[in-house]
């Protein structure tokens, strides 16, 4: 095949337009990104062959058409999703009628646009990393676009892009350190109402699911300040399930509370910060138990549960982008030690009449045979611990009765199983219980000093209320599986299921998967998460804190002059004159002593007429100069002068500076 | 679009006033230039071109976006393809500044044909993509490597005969992006004539035949007296070029005679017959051209002016030039 230059410059923008457009092949309806390809396809094969592009009746009509289908099949043209599929349908459309350099340029902006959109999706390093390449194979083509069709060789233009963008990435630096950043926004976020909620829910139905699928995604990480929790002592809280109906367990709505939960003996404090990935949800999470949060987080004191409360950002409730929060947490706090109001009493005491009536029973005589509550939830425990109760991913269904069901039939289930059934066992003989959900343990990562819980790491385990001690945390699960307890998620996976399963465990992959994690942690820590905070914390650093938006503002002047004098100096190296010729050379500087004796060369002067007239003016001059001048002009214009003529032209140079000297002293 | 058009005309005198004003400011401000121009950094001037402006919107369009999402690595975008953008504008000037533009030639042309005005561009430091125009008409593109120099060539048209003049040159380049255009103006106050157009070949017979018979006494050309061959310089006869031995892979020679002295004729406007003084002049463009093509010696008489005869391309020019002025209002001439 033979590439025409107009076929090399289609290529090139065609070829940057697909890497742009391939991080949205993943949510992209599979006929918008076939009608590009094949748009792609058969423009090239149209510039090869020579055919006809069509008409511009044909093309409003596509236009049109495409319009309609974005409106049809996302219900708006708004939002990022929509936006997209317009985009790469509208980029399909001018590719159609590409000739001229405008609109190659019109295509080269889309592609922009939807790296744009790309990292508006996700700010994670590798998309980072694959959007440069985009944008640097896009820049090399808006320069191979216009310019004249013959030329550019192929490296060229990505030469070019590449010292653009080298040259820019300092302005670029500066800008992003010192353009100050918004609190709040201009317009509501229309996205993320469709996105689906991930991590802990609201309410939870022991027996509606026959598999757990355990996600290996980060749920949230959290820095120490100090001391870390031990092992068994972190117990993340998430949800608290009061509400009981006999199969579910839901969350009771109500407000929250300015003041903390009345505890005691919380001495021993845990500072640490929560990084919180999205869960489009409103809850966050906080180790066990949370006795001091930043006025920005609500928390309901009376379940020690935390929600998300929009004070500093205005898109109300959930979690839509990662979160961070700082929070104090005592672990060996007793809550409500001593007394438990009469309402919550009574509703954590609820159960619906005639329910599981075989549990009631036996809770009932387990609890006449204990003697105390303590002795008696040490029964349930053995009970489950000891009459075949299995603990695994895959659990049966249950019918209508699934506390009673799994109590005595099945005897299979995971945490959410055991967590209900005991509450159930506990509220039946008289102790006030409730479902906590959350997650359980999590894994150190030494690289980056912080603790990465996983959604693999998801838990449900129980609380009862006992005179004196107030709410104690029993796992039930523990009683069943205890390395599920001491492990946390990743012990979890060893045994049951996910992708560890199929990879032997190597210490070094578990090292390199920390060493990652580390990185998009810090990654996250300074590029993502650089806000107002981040931004003056860095004045700080420079000594401009006490200026504020002042301080920025000296700040991006400052860094704008620097930049400004780097790129000269850069341009005055690359303008900068090249060395000449050494014929060249010799004739100017022969010129130039001649100046230099008052004899200086006209503007449209050649070296003959020049000759002549300095042997008139200066007849001292005259051998040396008309010599020298006939050695330049054969070295210069004989067809076949070599390097003889050069060195003769070189030697003779000296007698006409000489002679110039001479006669200008 | 009827609102459109509406505003198209006075937007468009406004803008036809703005470039008269700028055009006279410019002029006053670096004065006549007939000899190489270097082009300074202080007359480069430059402006975003349409391109350029959609991109800048397109840049606070994704800032927006960047800022409303509070989303960094959006912003961090943004602020890279402005970092571009503004190299690229500092590089478009530079591009030109340091240039140098000197006039090198001009062909007249016969009234109809382009006039082709070159220009030599030179530069210690490689140049890409400079353009020259005069009055919209655009040369082709030239880049220079570092040291070197190019010719372009403006071609402007013409209609009648006459001279055209060149009274300002735009230097412009869009390099790298095509985001700004950077320009200059020079004032070379450059002009050329253009010769009448010659008549078709059979619009009113040959030569006066008095002369016409004193040049071809029955002499063919094959009968002249072959005598040397010398090389080629500009302005020989074609048909005396020596084709064959060039086509055999030598140089460009030319043969010359002894012996072919025709009696010359001399052309005399006088003896055109005809009212009209184009058609007049037309023809006797042709009657030149064509004895030029024939090699013959010949000579011309326009009123009080006398062309003493003579052949070759500089005498043909010589004797085409008084056609392109003659009988036209001074402030043409």
């Amino acid at each position: 095949m033979i590439a025409t230059p107009g076929l090399r410059r289609l290529f090139a923008t065609c070829g940057a337009l697909t890497v742009a457009l391939l991080p949205h092949l993943g949510h992209l309806p599979m006929w918008i990104v076939a009608s590009f390809a094949l748009t792609v396809a058969w423009r090239l094969v149209a510039e090869h062959r020579g055919f006809a592009l069509p008409s511009q009746g044909l093309r409003v009509i596509a236009a049109l058409a495409a319009v309609l289908a974005v409106l049809l099949g996302y219900r708006t043209l708004n939002g990022l999703d929509a936006g997209t599929a317009l985009l790469t349908l509208m980029a399909a459309l001018k590719l159609s009628e590409t000739r001229a350099p405008r609109d190659h340029a019109v295509l080269i902006f889309v592609g922009y646009l939807l790296c744009l959109a790309t990292l508006l999706y996700q700010e994670s390093l590798p998309r980072l990393g694959f959007v440069l390449l985009a944008v640097w194979l896009l820049t090399a083509a808006l320069a191979r676009s216009h310019r004249p069709v013959g030329a550019n060789s192929p490296l060229r233009p990505l030469l070019l892009a590449t010292r653009l963008l080298g040259f820019g990435l300092p302005l670029a630096a500066i800008l992003f350190l010192f353009v100050p950043r918004l609190e709040g926004r201009f317009w509501a976020l229309p996205t993320h109402a469709a996105e689906a909620s991930t991590g802990i829910g609201d309410e939870m139905t022991p027996g509606d699911v026959a598999s757990l699928a355990l996600s290996d995604e980060p749920a949230f990480r959290a820095w120490f300040h100090d001391a870390r929790p031990a092992p068994e002592q972190r117990y993340w809280r998430v949800q608290v399930l009061e509400q009981f109906d006999g199969r579910t367990w839901r969350r009771l709505a109500t407000g929250a509370d300015a003041a903390p939960p009345p505890t005691e003996n919380d001495e021993r404090l845990l500072g640490y910060k929560v990084a919180l990935e999205p869960t489009n949800r409103p809850w966050l999470v906080g180790l066990e138990t949370v006795v001091d949060w930043p006025r920005t987080l609500a928390v309901r004191s009376r379940s020690g549960q935390l929600s998300y409360h929009a004070v500093a950002r205005r898109d109300a409730g959930n979690v839509v982008s990662r979160f961070e929060y700082e929070l104090r947490s005592a672990p060996a706090a007793r809550v409500m030690a001593g007394a438990l109001p009469d309402d919550l009493q009574r509703r954590d005491l609820q159960l619906p009449p005639g329910r599981a009536p075989r549990s009631q029973k036996l809770a009932l005589e387990l609890r006449a045979a204990a003697g105390t509550d303590r002795a008696y939830i040490a029964a349930v425990l053995a009970r489950f611990h000891e009459q075949g109760y299995e603990y695994t991913l895959e659990p049966p269904l249950l019918g209508a009765e699934a506390t009673d069901e799994f109590l005595f039939d099945t005897r299979q289930g995971f945490c959410e199983h055991f967590a209900a059934a005991f509450a159930v066992l506990m509220r039946a003989a008289g102790i006030p219980a409730r479902v906590v959900l959350g997650y359980q343990g999590g894994d150190w990562n030494g690289y980056g000093d912080y603790l990465l819980v996983r959604q693999s790491s998801a838990h449900a385990w129980d609380e009862v209320w006992l005179q004196g001690s107030g709410w104690v945390r029993v796992d039930p699960t523990a009683a069943v599986a205890p390395e599920r307890v001491r492990q946390g998620g990743s012990g979890l996976l060893r045994s049951g299921g996910g992708l560890q399963r199929v990879l032997p465990d190597w210490p070094w992959l578990g090292r390199a998967r920390q060493l990652w994690d580390a990185t998009r942690t810090a990654w996250y820590e300074g590029m993502v998460n650089f806000d107002p905070l981040a931004q003056q914390r860095l004045l700080e650093r420079l000594g401009l804190g006490a200026f504020g938006t002042q301080g920025l503002a000296i700040a991006l002047t400052i860094g704008f002059v620097l930049v400004a004098l780097g790129l000269s100096a850069w341009l005055a190296w690359e303008f900068r004159p090249r060395p000449l010729d050494p014929l060249t050379r010799a004739w100017r500087a022969a010129c130039a002593s001649l100046a230099a004796a008052g004899l200086p060369r006209a503007g449209a002067e050649g070296p003959l007429d020049y000759a002549r007239r300095v042997a008139g003016a200066a007849p001292a001059l005259a051998p040396a100069v008309t010599e020298f001048v006939d050695a330049y002009v054969r070295a210069r214009y004989l067809p076949h002068a070599g390097p003889a003529d050069l060195e003769r032209v070189q030697a003779l140079l000296g007698a006409v500076q000489a002679r110039a000297r001479a006669l200008r002293a | 679009m009827g609102a459109v058009s509406a505003l198209s005309g006075p937007w468009r005198a406004l803008r036809r006033l703005a470039a008269a004003r700028v055009a006279t400011w410019s002029r006053r401000r670096v004065g006549t230039e007939r000899g190489p121009v270097s082009i300074n950094r202080r007359r480069v001037y430059i402006l975003p071109t349409g391109l350029g402006l959609a991109y800048a919107a397109m840049l606070f369009a994704m800032l927006l976006a960047g800022l409303n999402y509070a989303n960094n690595l959006a912003l961090l975008l943004t602020f890279l393809l402005a970092g571009a953008g503004w190299v690229a504008m500092h590089q478009c000037h530079h591009n030109l500044a340091g240039l140098q533009v000197a006039p090198a030639g001009v062909r007249p042309p016969f009234a109809g044909e382009p006039a082709d005005f070159s220009f030599q561009l030179s530069a210690l430091s490689p140049r890409q993509d400079v353009l020259l125009s005069v009055a919209g008409h655009p040369s082709a593109t030239i880049s220079l490597e570092a040291g070197s120099s190019g010719v372009a060539t403006v071609a402007l048209p013409t209609q009648r005969r006459g001279r055209v003049r060149i009274d300002r040159l735009r230097v412009e380049s869009v390099f790298p992006l095509g985001l700004f255009t950077a320009w200059t103006w020079i004032h070379p106050e450059l002009e050329c004539l253009v010769y009448p157009r010659p008549a078709v070949r059979d619009a009113g017979g040959p030569p006066p035949a008095a002369d016409a018979g004193a040049a071809h006494d029955g002499r063919a050309p094959g009968e002249e007296d072959f005598a040397s061959l010398r090389a080629f310089r500009d302005g020989d006869a074609p048909r005396r070029i020596a084709w064959k031995a060039w086509a055999r892979g030598g140089e460009l020679v030319v043969k010359e005679y002894v012996g072919a002295a025709h009696a010359p004729v001399v052309l005399d406007l006088a003896a055109v017959q005809g009212a009209d003084l184009e058609a007049r002049l037309a023809r006797l463009a042709r009657w030149i051209v064509d004895a030029e093509e024939r090699g013959d010696r010949y000579g011309l008489r326009v009123g009080e002016l006398e062309v003493p005869p003579g052949s070759g391309l500089s005498h043909r020019n010589r004797c085409l030039a008084p056609l392109a002025t003659y009988g036209l209002p001074r402030d043409l001439q």
